[in-house]
């Protein structure tokens, strides 16, 4: 026991020693092991022999121009026009690899000997169908699973790249659902928001939604390499490293998560360092962010003032007035006429130039292999400064020893992010035409004169120019560092055991500044005094960190008995901790802006405190699963998790998720092998339920909280912060799939559809108490929201000439979902009630039977032609000219019903060409820019500038029938007329890319392989609303080209 | 590089050695291990919770989680929607029309309350933040409650125990009754009666009952007898000097938490509330024989427990009068936040007079103190800083009470809190249920003493004692929340200077819309 004990001890040091030597020890290590290879494949007696064969696909066409290489060296031989090869080996025994592009690599044996060998091969598809899948804890082979997942390959993540890898996913799944946010268009510090079929989860309150808050409820659970991460760290990851993804949508493939599963699961699989000589793989680019701004149509400085003054913003009744203001609308006209004109909306954007750069080395025997990488990449977005830069960084160890595996994994990631220091691009875009920013002299005014002309008290408006031009900073940044390590232990053959241990630390801080020339100072009346004039210049620091370890102990038992029947059994323990922080403070006074250092502050903000947060939460978990296959036809799959969270109730610390599921591989029926035309054709349905640990908070325990900030007399107090409920129970998704894979005509199509439902009950929301009981309300489980869908994705070849290397193929998804409340707490009914009956205004409502995200405004019955007002449908059936909120009906839902993308990928020798349509339609959306841009108050004229359609479309006389009102002081408010079918085309991505492995490259640049490629996304933008996209921060296209080098 | 292929090929030799079943063994008994260890564990491992917050059992886990709930519990009391401001000095008086508020004024809901209108949605959210704010206090006073009853072992010292439970149970009385005197039906001869929640309530499970008139005053008398009994033989007040338990030099108690016994209810003031409560329920003659018991109480020592000091305080500037005060609320940034209401001038400079300051007029000032020696009387030099001015120059009466200048020694024990119960209280209700006009006129010329009337004009008639003692009550508790009770008490139909006559629907504030009886709801 002792000397085992010695023994396991060495062997832990000797891998701990092994990890710090990396990578230079390990490097020498595949350097030396590699030449011997290669040694070995010119024999040692130089004594060969010829092997050849042919190269097939699965549907038994040969395949030409297959690269054949021997060992883990370059290729040697390529398959002719009738998919043969010759070579040469050496006598003694080696292997031989076949790789193709879109094809897996295959891999053969040669024993020893000095007879020739005929070796004729298979090679299968790389994307589809016959792949295992791997679901972060189990992995299991597609030909028997039950869940519905969609797989994401690398060399699609290549062809689709975009502004970051959520971008790129975007572009390639449409199962991902990407809410549109025309605010934040294509700010590169944005983190979008996503969903898989359809929003599961309500905000706590109508408040909540309402301050758009709920962002992350309805997140996926996101996995690498069986580890949680966010999906800000997925935006930031770097790509290069990934082998594959894997999108679990329904219940079967997320019932293993529990808790986590309700919003499905991406898994991301790293890419395993490949053993064999030193490999160097680097990446060189430009990435370009163009600004698009054509769906701004504004009035030029001549049509601005033309507009104002045919609204007699220039008249007056008092003379003398009316005298005044009709001289300065001369004094802006000539100077409009002299060519004074400003195009504003170019002024805060600029063409963002940006790099990125990516290494990876890699190699190793078979039984030491590593990998390191490094990636750094700058992202310029489309205004002016603002940018994202990230470094990721990563070591890779494998080694086996017999048949156990250890596997050591370290990355380090650093992002730091800045906002622009113009601002929000609306402010540039309501300016004035006619004002100028610059004086005579070149310099920045400080203030645009007033309307109309200079008058007291009113000092007319700032120039945002001049606050974008300081100093400002607003930036954040944080670092990931992050080790994981697993052993897998095959104990006998079908038996496997596999611990993880993850580990990872984050820091993260931000700054903000305000220099004491800002108008923020200049113009608030707090710093005017002589106290004031020192407060000014203004800086606030947050930092904050996060700890958090992740480990797991799996089993996996398969073995096929009596030919027949195949047994997978699984099963996994995790447990998992999370530990974080975060300070934030304001000091002010700092005079110097030239130096924003916050220990130049004289003071900290005046009755300012500093804020922070703590948070601590655990989980553990365990998770079976069983899966039967009879005769490779029919399968049953059961999975089965029990969760506890420290989050939860006291009496409902733990809960129970599960799934089922049954499939038919009808192809492998005797009846259907005769069948000419269909290859596969597999049917699966599952039902399972799942939970979201999101949103939970800490209902469900009655919280004492300290009382730091009061006294009494000497002694300091705790108090209760809110009514616990310990019923308080896990918000759990019921959900159902029904599936159908099928593939024909030799593989030249294949398609998937998928037809589920999903059940989101025990939806966390409040709940009312009397005022007796201190507090108002309590969190409890009320609610039900359904979703309901389909999902179709087609493949198909409409050329696929292998004998000139030339394939077209042709992808389709198209996504149905239908998302509806299905029941309502009474808290929410009663207060939605209460804001109807009283006429206040909220910008979301809910109701039973109503999308979640629904639009509600006043039935219009559209301008009326003689007075130029707009006409209501009031809730009794009446005619109206006065809004009521309380008159508002359901419009439409904001969700697109149907969504989907049409890709296009030609290959043709090295060359690689994708085009890729992105399209939904079937959703309203509210037009806001006709209501802030179009049918503006005759008032706001006078500030801000206006779409075209304000000077041509709009109702000026009597007679006129106009879809806009006449010019009048109020605004408009929610009206159906500006409820519009939101229909949307757009080319989201093309790419080319041209692989060049001639000789010469092999020979003469010593390199494998040169790739150039040229990506472009959000190309062009059909839509069937003329609005502004990217109110806050401009949409832009995004180009990227590269060159991938391969050594 | 010849090191690191010897450390390799070592490395490979090594591990070879070991034997697969050797391996097997040892994981096994390390997954054994691991998973008993966890299995077992697992419960209390998922138990935790940031730093600065504390579940309700681990807050009760110890003596020290007791304190600080009770500190929690007064430091609720004292919120300015409680105690440190609406219960005491703005809400509550203006339901008694005490102040003139500026037509301009944007508190609203004060402005409604003084009009007497309840419907108004500001008068409701006002109405509602004081309700919910004493059923915060009285709900974590139940929680003392429950959890000191449920681990009495948890205390150092059966005192301790005794102490914290009295206080929590004289907590909850002390706001139920005022719960009582707000919302409550008239206390004598009710035409419209009124039933109201007396909570327990310790989760969510236990929504308060509702109980009519005599069955809530019997609740209010179990609970205020309960916390005497608790306190009588533990409370360090029932044995030293309020003084001596803080005192520099000679401390009493070593227990920090005992000290300051005037700033907590303590047994004296649990008898005091008894007698308030005796009063305003009907029971004369408790609320006499208690009164009367404290007038006279005094400690082992055979100094008094209490006794009128008006007279001393107020000449020290002490206008809280802290040394004749059972029970005061400490707030020790009471002036901070009440110079948005008062004028925080107490010395005579003119000083101005804002839309949203409260202050009376000149012919108020006159009203108060009609038919009173205003030669000498304390509280008519002191209180009341007659130079304040509006925008139009014309002349207030600014309020003082809790104004102090910043440099005054010791301002914690004598100027940052609000009185509670005190002397002058007793005095009056031992007067009031008297009929001895004799022992009236005793108590009257003492009282009058510690105002600094020497020899007023004895009573003649009761009739005389009971129209200056309602009269009194207006003077002496201006900004301590007491006259709306006193005119509800008295039925009095004319509230001084209100612009309507009084009825029962000016007395019985509405419960707020968001109250619910459970009895009515579940069907």
């Amino acid at each position: 026991m002792s000397k085992l004990a010695i023994e396991l001890k060495k062997l832990l040091l000797v891998v701990l020693a092994l990890w710090t030597f990396v990578p230079w020890g390990s490097c020498a290590y595949a350097q030396a092991t590699s030449n011997s290879k290669e040694q070995a494949t010119k024999a040692p007696d130089g004594k060969q022999r010829t092997v050849s064969g042919t190269v097939r696909d699965e549907q038994g066409e040969e395949l030409v121009g297959v690269p054949v290489s021997v060992g883990n060296g370059h290729a040697v031989a390529v398959t002719n026009d009738k998919g043969r090869y010759t070579l040469k080996v050496p006598t003694s025994a080696c292997q031989l690899k076949f790789t193709y592009v879109g094809m897996k690599a295959e891999q053969i044996s040669l024993p020893s000997g000095t007879k020739d060998l005929t070796r004729d091969i298979v090679m299968k598809d790389n994307n589809t169908l016959h792949d295992v899948v791997v679901t972060g804890i189990f992995s299991k082979a597609r030909e028997s699973y039950t869940g519905a997942v969609s797989t994401i390959s690398k060399e699609e993540l290549k062809l689709h790249k975009g502004q970051n890898l959520l971008q790129t996913l975007k572009t390639i799944d449409a199962s991902l659902n990407f809410q549109v946010n025309n605010l934040a268009g294509s700010n590169p510090n944005n983190l979008p928001q996503i969903n898989i079929r359809g929003n599961s989860s309500l905000p706590m309150s109508v408040a909540e939604f309402n301050s758009a808050t709920s962002t992350s409820v309805n997140t996926p659970l996101i996995i690498l390499d069986g580890f949680e991460m966010s999906l800000e760290k997925l935006m930031d990851y770097n790509d290069e490293e990934i082998e594959s993804i894997n999108i679990l949508k329904d219940a079967a493939a997320t019932a293993i998560y529990g808790s986590r599963g309700s919003n499905g699961v991406i898994v991301v699989t790293t890419r395993q360092p490949e053993a064999g000589k030193l490999r160097i793989q680097a990446e060189v680019g430009v990435d370009i962010e163009a600004p698009d701004l054509t769906s701004y149509d504004y009035l030029n400085a001549k049509e601005k003032l033309e507009l104002e003054n045919a609204l007699g913003l220039y008249s007056a009744d008092y003379i003398p007035n009316d005298f005044n203001f009709q001289e300065h609308y001369n004094t802006k006209l000539s100077r409009v006429l002299s060519g004074a004109t400003t195009d504003w909306l170019a002024k805060p954007v600029r063409t963002g130039v940006g790099s990125h750069y990516n290494v990876r080395l890699e190699g190793g025997s078979n039984e030491f292999r590593w990998a390191a990488s490094m990636n750094y990449k700058n992202t310029e977005g489309a205004m002016k400064n603002s940018h994202r830069n990230s470094f990721n960084g990563s070591i890779q160890l494998v080694y086996t020893l017999k048949n156990i595996k250890f596997k050591n994994y370290t990355t380090f990631g650093l992002v730091r992010s800045q906002e622009s220091n113009y601002g929000s691009y609306s402010q540039y875009v309501a300016q004035q035409p006619y004002d100028i920013p610059y004086d005579e002299n070149g310099q920045l005014v400080q203030k645009f004169e007033p309307f109309l002309g200079p008058s007291q008290g009113d000092l007319g408006r700032a120039n945002p120019l001049y606050d974008a031009e300081l100093n400002t900073i607003n930036k954040s940044g944080h670092e990931t560092l992050t080790n994981n390590f697993s052993i897998e232990w095959k104990i006998i053959p079908d038996l496997t055991l596999r611990g993880q241990f993850g580990i990872s630390r984050l820091t993260n801080d931000s700054d903000y500044f305000l220099p004491a020339e800002h108008s923020t100072f200049t113009t608030g009346s707090q710093y005017q005094d002589d106290e004031g004039f020192l407060r000014r210049g203004l800086y606030r620091y947050g930092t904050g960190n996060g700890y958090s370890y992740d480990g797991n102990v799996n089993l996996a038992y398969s073995h096929v008995f009596a030919d027949k029947h195949q047994l997978y059994v699984g099963a996994d323990y995790n447990i998992a901790a999370n530990d974080n922080l975060s300070y934030s403070f304001t000091a002010e006074g700092i005079s110097d802006s030239d130096n924003p250092f916050l220990g130049n502050a004289r003071q900290y903000y005046k009755n300012g405190t500093p804020s922070g947060t703590k948070g601590k939460t655990r989980r553990i978990g365990f998770t079976g699963n069983v899966n039967y296959t009879y005769d490779s036809r029919y399968y049953v799959d059961l999975s089965y998790r029990v969760d506890g969270s420290s989050t939860f109730g006291a009496e409902k610390k733990w809960a129970p998720f599960w799934s089922t599921g049954i499939g038919w591989n009808v192809h492998n029926e005797k009846f259907f092998k005769a069948n000419p035309i269909l290859s596969i054709l597999r049917l699966k349905a599952s039902i399972g339920e799942v939970g979201s640990q999101m949103g939970s908070g800490s209902g469900a325990n009655t919280i004492y909280n300290s009382i730091t900030n009061s006294k009494y007399m000497t002694w300091v107090g705790s108090q209760l912060t809110a009514w616990g409920n310990p019923r308080l129970t896990w918000q759990t998704t019921f959900s159902s799939n029904f599936g159908l894979e099928f593939g024909m005509l030799k593989g030249r199509l294949k398609g998937e559809f998928n037809y589920y439902t999903k059940k989101t009950s025990n939806l966390l929301s409040s709940m009312d108490l009397p005022s007796s009981m201190g507090w108002n309300s309590y969190i409890a489980n009320i609610g039900e929201v359904r979703n309901r869908g389909w999902e179709l994705s087609l493949t198909g070849y409409p050329i696929r000439d292998l004998k000139h290397d030339f394939t077209w193929m042709m992808t389709g998804q198209l996504v149905y979902n239908k998302n509806w409340i299905s029941k309502l707490s009474d808290a929410v009914k009663a207060q939605t009630e209460a804001y109807r009956e009283q006429d206040v205004e909220v910008a979301n409502l809910f109701y039973e039977g109503m999308p979640q995200n629904a639009i509600y405004a006043v039935k219009s019955l559209g301008i009326d032609p003689s007075t130029g007002k707009e006409l209501y449908l009031d809730r009794d059936g009446n005619v109206t000219d006065t809004w009521r909120a309380g008159d508002k009906v359901f419009c439409g839902q904001a969700d697109p019903k149907y969504r989907g993308n049409f890709s296009n990928v030609l290959r043709y020798k090295g060359w690689t060409l994708n085009f890729t349509f992105s399209y939904y339609w079937g959703g309203y959306t509210y037009n806001s820019t006709l209501r802030d841009k179009v049918e503006v108050s005759i008032n706001a004229l006078k500030s801000q500038n206006v779409d075209r359609r304000a000077l041509t479309d709009r109702w000026m006389n009597p007679g006129d029938v106009t879809f806009f009102k006449g010019y009048e002081e109020d605004q408009t408010r929610a009206t159906s007329r500006f409820v519009m079918k939101d229909n949307v085309l757009e080319l989201s991505s093309l790419s080319l890319q041209y692989r060049w492995d001639s000789k010469f490259v092999r020979n003469n640049l010593r390199m494998q392989s040169v790739t150039f490629g040229l990506n472009c996304n959000d190309l062009v933008h059909w839509g069937s609303v003329k609005q502004e996209r990217g109110t806050s921060y401009p949409y832009s296209r995004n180009i990227l080209g590269s060159v991938r080098l391969l050594f | 590089m010849k090191e690191i292929k010897k450390f390799n090929s070592a490395f490979r030799n090594m591990n070879i050695k070991i034997k697969n079943r050797q391996v097997v063994g040892f994981a096994f008994i390390i997954c054994t291990l691991a998973f008993s260890t966890m299995l077992t564990s697992c419960n209390n491992w998922l138990d935790v919770r940031p730093e600065t917050e504390q579940k309700e059992e681990d807050q009760f886990s110890t003596e020290k989680g007791f304190e600080m709930a009770l500190t929690g519990c007064y430091l609720q009391m004292a919120s300015q929607s409680g105690y440190g401001l609406q219960m005491t000095m703005t809400s509550v008086e203006n339901l008694a029309d005490l102040w003139r508020i500026n037509p301009n004024t944007t508190r609203l809901g004060e402005r409604d309350l003084a009009l007497h209108d309840y419907t108004t949605d500001n008068a409701k959210s006002t109405v509602k933040g004081i309700y919910t704010n004493l059923f915060k206090t009285i709900a974590q006073a139940s929680l003392i409650i429950k959890n000191a009853k449920a681990n009495p072992e948890v205390f150092t010292e059966n005192r301790m125990y005794n102490i914290i439970l009295g206080e929590a149970y004289a907590i909850r009385a002390y706001c139920q009754l005022d719960v009582l005197r707000l919302f409550g039906q008239m206390p004598n001869n009710p035409q419209k009666l009124v039933s109201l929640p007396y909570s327990e309530a310790t989760s969510i499970d236990e929504i308060p009952a509702y109980y009519d008139f005599n069955e809530y005053t019997a609740k209010l008398q179990s609970d205020i007898e309960t916390a005497e009994a608790l306190l009588e033989d533990s409370d360090p007040a029932t044995q030293y000097p309020y003084n001596r338990t803080y005192a520099t030099g000679e401390v009493y108690e070593k227990n920090s938490f005992l000290m300051y016994r005037q700033m907590r209810l303590n047994y004296w003031a649990v008898r005091a509330l008894h007698a308030r409560m005796a009063l305003y329920t009907g029971d004369k003659e408790a609320a006499q024989s208690i009164a009367r018991e404290l007038i006279a109480a005094t400690l082992p020592d055979g100094t008094a427990v209490r006794a009128l000091s008006g007279k001393k305080d107020y000449i020290s500037g002490y206008m809280t009068c802290p040394n004749e005060c059972y029970f005061s609320i400490s707030k020790y940034d009471v002036k901070e936040y009440t110079v948005n209401y008062f004028t925080d001038n107490k010395d005579n400079v003119v000083s101005s007079y804002g839309v949203n300051q409260y202050a009376i007029s000149m012919n108020m000032l006159a009203d108060l103190f009609d038919g009173e020696n205003i030669a000498s009387h304390n509280r008519y030099a002191n209180l009341w800083n007659q130079r304040l001015k509006d925008g139009e120059g014309t002349l207030w009466c600014g309020f003082c009470r809790y104004c102090y200048d910043d440099d005054v020694p010791n301002p914690n024990l004598y100027y940052q809190l609000i009185p509670m119960l005190r002397t002058s209280e007793m005095y009056l209700i031992a007067m009031e249920t008297s009929t001895d006009l004799t022992e009236i006129n005793q108590l009257y010329t003492e009282y009058m003493d510690s105002h600094n009337v020497a020899l007023p004009t004895p009573f003649s008639s009761l009739e005389e004692v009971s129209t200056w003692i309602e009269n009194e009550y207006r003077r002496e508790f201006y900004g301590e929340g007491q006259m709306f009770y006193t005119y509800k008490r008295l039925s009095e139909t004319n509230i001084l200077w209100a612009k309507t006559q009084a009825d029962e629907n000016t007395y019985i504030i509405p419960l707020p819309e968001t109250e619910y009886d459970p009895a009515t709801v579940k069907k």
